[in-house]
């Protein structure tokens, strides 16, 4: 029994040591190669500080996003609009008041936490294709809610530019923040992952029936997850929003709920290291092919195809999904 | 312990009058049972008899249109299944019902959920709550997959093992929610005899350790040699309850079993 026990503490530390060097590689790379730039299709590329920025945000994003898709199975087709809702909601607040920028950035997650819990509250006892569908509408509601301008508040189509906000802070200082804030995420999700919350989770994405039979409160939990993605959603999108300098409506249609599904999937659901490395990789394979536009999506979608056919579990799929053969009758036996 | 045994004269499971219907069909109707403490109860039928439904009933799956269940004095009536095993009844499912991508320490840890209590902020923070719960359930763990003889295989996926180990991994997932009512559906379905040797250990060493065990089986020879009282279901109507040896020679049971003259659809025997 010792024995076996043993064996399961020995994994945990290779987990850990997984997530440490995503977190290590990163600060290092920039140090090193600060700012690359080289010359693709003729073209410069710039590969600067708010790159590796952006990308940590995508980790945190793709984290939050995971606590739905990946843990308790419930594809979700809206998550843009919750990062919306934080982005907009700072935007708001620091035009509105004097306080310092960061004040906003726990209100903005709380707010987006809060809007996520009462948009599962309803629809969370629907299930697959039908959730889907609801997400989805939510996020097109969210971005014409935007773009009509309720109230003034939102300066309708053109967004509310941020960038007196975002120069106010140097690129580092934004680095800084990202990784401070995308750390947290994973550290939270890495947590709850292996907790007897996230054990219950997992089991909700198994057999919900078996779930709810076994004593786990499945609505209860379902909620949890879910609006705890709506708060990393918020938080993220207000230093998304900072990043990038303006809280805009089309930074938050179908296309970037879709992108962010894109980097769960590709690294593979359920796995926290996967999704990282899935939107880390997405992030600067956008930026790399900058230069490309629009077509860059071809290519994108070419990429999605093959992963599809090659690795149809995600890049790093679970182990839990790796292995395809039944024990034999000799592995079962003492 | 003895106060509830005053209380319930040692009877921890009372089915007063339920009646479950869907739609039109009556799935159950009427139906009083009353199991001992500490006894192990098998119910038994024709298929269709409305056995899997009287589990549904008890384990809040169901929510029964009328009557009540009582378990150790307490009406469970209408509760929700997460909250009912929280008050002491687990069960296994019919057709294995694991979850199978998780492993097999995972699956019998998330039995435990009810009967642990870190919430998420000591989760994230690895409390002292979080950290002595932990340990102590997966030592817990090792305990009933050590009397189940599956320790070796602890980081295996429950999905990959075979039928029959799958079976007993969903006797130790029911068991560490520490029942005291423990309702197994067809537990020897599909395995082989010497399986059903093992099962019947099992069940019995379930029992001796003061749980109550209500079974579903269709194997007459397993019914027999383990329970002490069985019940007979058919057509949702209990139609005899005793002991095997009174069960075996009641006369409405071979009538439901076997059928009668006059009463099958004809055909001249």
């Amino acid at each position: 029994m010792i024995k076996y026990l043993k064996k399961i503490r020995e994994k945990k530390g290779k987990r850990w040591f997984a997530l440490a060097l995503i977190f290590a590689l990163l600060p290092l790379l920039h140090l090193y190669y600060p700012h690359i730039s080289f010359r693709l299709f003729d073209d410069r590329i710039d590969f600067h500080l708010g790159v590796y920025s952006l990308a940590l945000l995508y980790v945190a994003l793709a984290m939050g996003l995971n606590l739905s898709i990946g843990f308790i199975g419930m594809l979700d087709l809206g998550f843009a609009a919750f990062v919306g809702i934080g982005a907009y909601t700072l935007a708001i607040l620091t035009n509105h008041s004097t306080l310092p920028f960061w004040i906003f950035i726990p209100v903005a997650a709380l707010t987006a936490g809060f809007v996520r819990m009462v948009l599962g509250a309803t629809c969370l006892h629907l299930r697959g294709d039908y959730l889907a569908i609801v997400t989805l509408g939510f996020g097109e509601i969210f971005v014409t809610l935007l773009k009509n301008n309720p109230g003034g508040l939102t300066g309708g189509p053109d967004g509310i530019p941020l960038s007196l906000l975002r120069l106010s802070l140097s690129d580092l200082t934004r680095f800084w923040l990202a990784y401070f804030f995308a750390m947290l995420a994973v550290w939270t999700v890495y947590r709850i992952k292996f907790s007897r919350i996230g054990r219950a989770l997992e089991s909700i994405r198994e057999d919900e029936i078996a779930a709810e039979a076994m004593g786990i409160p499945v609505y209860r939990l379902k909620l949890l997850a879910y609006s705890l993605g709506g708060v990393i959603a918020g938080g993220i999108g207000a230093l998304l929003a900072v990043e990038v300098g303006s809280a805009h409506p089309s930074n938050y249609d179908f296309f970037e709920s879709a992108r962010i599904v894109a980097m769960v999937v590709v690294g593979g659901t359920g796995s926290i290291f996967g999704s990282a490395l899935g939107a880390i990789g997405f992030v600067f394979l956008l930026e790399i092919f900058r230069p490309l536009a629009e077509y860059r999506m071809l290519i994108f979608g070419a990429v999605m195809v093959l992963l599809m056919i090659y690795r149809p579990k995600g890049l790093l799929e679970t182990e839990r999904k790796r292995s395809k053969k039944k024990l034999s009758k000799l592995d079962c036996q003492k | 312990m003895m106060s509830s045994w005053k209380k319930t004269g040692g009877i921890i499971l009372k089915i007063e009058n339920v009646t479950q219907t869907f739609g039109g069909v009556v799935a159950v109707s009427q139906l009083n049972v009353d199991v001992k403490r500490e006894s192990i109860t098998a119910v038994i039928g024709p298929n269709g008899a409305g056995k899997t439904t009287l589990f549904n009933c008890v384990t809040g799956i169901y929510s029964p249109t009328s009557g009540n269940i009582i378990f150790d004095g307490r009406d469970i009536t209408g509760r929700a299944p997460h909250e009912i095993v929280e008050i002491g009844i687990s069960r296994t499912f019919q057709n294995v019902r694991l979850f199978a991508g998780m492993t097999v320490l995972e699956n019998v840890l998330v039995g435990s959920y009810c009967r642990t209590h870190a919430n998420i902020f000591s989760s994230i923070l690895k409390t002292r709550l979080h950290r002595t719960e932990e340990s102590a359930v997966e030592t817990n763990a090792f305990e009933i997959l050590d009397m189940l003889e599956l320790s070796h295989l602890v980081n295996q996926f429950a999905g990959f093992l075979p039928y029959g180990l799958q079976r007993r991994l969903e006797i130790a997932r029911a068991l560490i929610a520490e029942p005291k009512l423990l309702l197994l559906d067809e537990p020897a379905a599909g395995l082989n005899p010497s399986e059903k040797v093992e099962l019947k250990k099992i069940v019995e060493n379930i029992r001796s350790e003061g749980i109550t065990v209500i079974l579903i089986e269709h194997d007459m020879k397993f019914v027999m040699d383990i329970s002490e009282t069985i019940v007979v279901l058919d057509y949702g109507k209990k139609i005899a309850e005793g002991n095997p040896f009174e069960v075996r020679n009641d006369a409405n049971v071979i009538d439901a079993y076997l059928g009668t003259r006059g009463h099958d659809f004809g055909v001249k025997l």
